[in-house]
């Protein structure tokens, strides 16, 4: 839900820092030259379009692996993420990181607030998934308001190099503005290291987080 | 035992709209007292239900008013509790105490939540699924998931009543004999390619490989087919064979023609399904016809004011609802006259908390970059989101104005409204509106 969001607002912000950038919407059973581009994004489906999904990325493991290891920008939100693990249930993933994903029969479903040792404010999201996932792997989140990444609601998401997943869905770039501007300067700075970052203000998104945030921290105080 | 229970929920009832109190009240209490009351009443053969995501009230509604402007006793909890101890407290209070239901017909709009807990109670003849589509994902997780919901408890005694357009919705009759397809011919509304901000119907429901369509009404609906698994667009039993908005002309399988009150394309599919589940029961189709022609539903979904003499329009849509949204945006473009939209997103869900606003950006929004859209007026807490949003559905900004505070939209719409003025908002929100006109 929202999650052309995402893309159309990055792409604002790259333009706004100079930047020409060109947007291509892949989908499954296209041919897909993964080199071409400087930050792949993975939105969420429902299990049984993830279940075809799985299928048919099968064939650029190697690829998504090397360009992972390479400090490549990929961000997955939703359950596309769990496609980069040993399994998902009994199904072989992807393997390209150490992790397992158990799916439940009921959902959870909810807002959420975030922390993240990468950003100085809090992350705010929603929450719309039906499975619980194990790891040691470096969480990308650590949870202070709603569910987690399983039944411990401790951690949630993870973090390799650029490579960011997490279960929030929809526009986590729209309601975030500093996660927004993280992954500009990701994008900008892997372009060009001395890439000057200019100041732009962006009064609408800022307000928009903040009372988001404000409604989640009421409610956590409920 | 049961006469009891059937009296106390009675009592119950009418204590509660002294006090105008919610209806599912009394059937909880039945229900604490004997969970499978339901499953004791003697109830008519004709047993309809409705569900899916949108359209559910306003069919039950038009199929209750025709059936009882042609002499049938129709049972109906028209006052929208549709979980179980809404429709519980429904069916007590057309109960005799001798436990028998005199009725025609009992006719249950029901949550597609709660169906597959209904079920478990009463078995209907006719299951009308009016469509699936993004709704209210807070508590619905995705569409698919209720989708499952929906199939797991059905079994073929089931007469379904089926939209043959929704791709999604109309799998439920992949397969099956015991079936009523109803849908609409494409139409000078319909278009060829896909404009809506995402596309649901890309990949097929059933094997996920990639859909083939021939038109779109509107987002995922229209004639679709998958020539992996072949789920398609099944040839509608009951068909709106020609739609003319500008003169409210609505065809019904190239022989009925009757008046729509509300120009509108939902109002197009509620009435169809109206027609064919009426029809099913057995009312004659020219009585049908007769009935709907220019009906006008009451459940203020749609209500006109004057505000500061302005002629305003209330389009309730449904927050958490894209499809929703664009059918109001759809109806304000398609009306094509000079107009000022007021969109409010003040309070999101009035059943549960969420401050999620993802389903902005499902919105086609772009719409209201139509010609006769002179301004937009952006009102609630929300202000601040909508407005992102506004800047990437190419809206110039001076047709913009933001208001967060309510009295300030107010005055806003009185003093520098353009036009015609239609208000597009929530169930969760209109009494805001509604109370600050009056």
């Amino acid at each position: 839900m929202g999650i052309t969001g995402n893309v159309r607002i990055l792409k604002k912000h790259l333009e706004d820092q100079g930047l020409d950038v060109s947007l291509e919407q892949k989908s499954f059973e296209d041919e897909i030259n993964l080199e071409d581009y400087d930050f792949i994004y993975l939105g969420s489906g429902t299990e049984r379009s993830l279940d075809a999904v799985l299928e048919d990325i099968k064939k650029y493991k190697e690829k998504l692996n090397q360009l992972i290891h390479r400090d490549k920008p990929m961000l997955c939100t939703g359950n596309s993420f769990e496609m980069f693990g040993k399994t998902i249930d009994e199904k072989e993933a992807l393997g390209i990181f150490d992790f397992e994903t158990k799916r439940n029969k009921l959902r959870d479903v909810g807002d959420v607030i975030y922390k993240s040792k990468y950003l100085e404010k809090k992350v705010v999201g929603f929450i719309n998934k039906q499975t619980y996932m194990y790891h040691n792997m470096n969480p990308l989140f650590s949870v202070e308001f709603g569910v987690g990444e399983n039944e411990n609601n401790d951690y949630e998401g993870v973090k390799y190099k650029n490579f960011f997943g997490t279960h929030v869905t929809g526009p986590i770039l729209i309601k975030n503005p500093e996660l927004l501007q993280h992954f500009v300067e990701i994008i900008c700075h892997n372009r060009n290291k001395d890439f000057k970052m200019k100041e732009i203000a962006y009064p609408n998104e800022i307000e928009g987080y903040e009372l988001t945030l404000d409604e989640l921290e009421k409610r956590r105080k409920q | 035992m049961k006469a009891l229970i059937i009296l106390l929920n009675k009592i119950l009832y009418q204590i509660g709209k002294l006090f105008h109190k919610g209806s599912s009240m009394p059937g909880k209490v039945a229900l604490k007292i004997d969970k499978n009351i339901l499953k004791k009443i003697s109830l008519p053969d004709n047993i309809i239900m409705v569900t899916g995501s949108n359209g559910k009230t306003s069919t039950t509604e038009m199929i209750c008013s025709v059936l009882r402007e042609n002499g049938k006793t129709v049972a109906c909890n028209t006052e929208g509790a549709n979980q179980l101890a809404g429709v519980t407290t429904m069916v007590l209070n057309n109960t005799k105490l001798s436990g028998e239901m005199k009725k025609d017909v009992l006719l249950i709009e029901v949550d597609e939540r709660s169906l597959k807990i209904i079920l478990q109670y009463i078995r209907p003849k006719y299951l009308v699924v009016t469509n699936l589509y993004r709704d209210q994902l807070t508590r619905n997780g995705h569409p698919e998931f209720i989708y499952d919901e929906i199939k797991r408890p059905l079994t073929d005694d089931i007469h379904l009543v089926l939209n043959t357009d929704d791709p999604l919705s109309s799998l439920l009759g992949y397969q099956k004999k015991n079936v009523t397809y109803y849908g609409m011919e494409e139409n000078s509304l319909s278009k060829k390619e896909n404009t809506s901000v995402y596309h649901d119907g890309k990949y097929c429901p059933n094997c996920k490989h990639k859909m083939q369509y021939e038109y779109f009404h509107f987002n995922q609906v229209g004639a679709y087919k998958c020539p992996n698994c072949g789920h398609e667009r099944k040839k509608p039993d009951y068909a709106v064979t020609s739609l003319n908005m500008a003169s409210g002309e609505l065809t019904i399988n190239r022989k009925y023609t009757l008046q729509l009150n509300l120009r509108s394309v939902y109002n197009a599919y509620n009435t169809l399904a109206t027609f064919a589940v009426c029809r099913l029961i057995g009312v004659k189709d020219d009585l049908v016809v007769q009935s709907l022609s220019n009906y006008s539903l009451k459940n203020d979904r749609i209500q006109v004011f004057n505000v500061g003499g302005h002629e305003t329009m209330l389009l309730t849509s449904k927050h958490e609802n894209s499809i929703s949204y664009n059918q109001s945006l759809l109806y304000i473009t398609r009306e094509n006259i000079p107009c000022t939209v007021v969109v409010i997103v003040d309070a999101i869900s009035r059943k549960y908390f969420t401050s999620d606003t993802s389903w902005l950006w499902d919105i086609d929004f772009e719409l209201l970059q139509s010609e006769n859209v002179k301004k937009v007026i952006l009102a609630g807490k929300y202000v601040h989101d909508l407005n992102t949003r506004m800047q990437f559905a190419g809206i110039h900004d001076t047709k913009i104005v933001s208001k967060m505070d309510l009295d300030e939209m107010m005055r806003e719409i009185k003093e520098h409204a353009e036009g015609k003025v239609f208000v597009v908002t929530c169930f969760s929100d209109r009494m805001k509106l509604i109370n600050r006109i009056k």
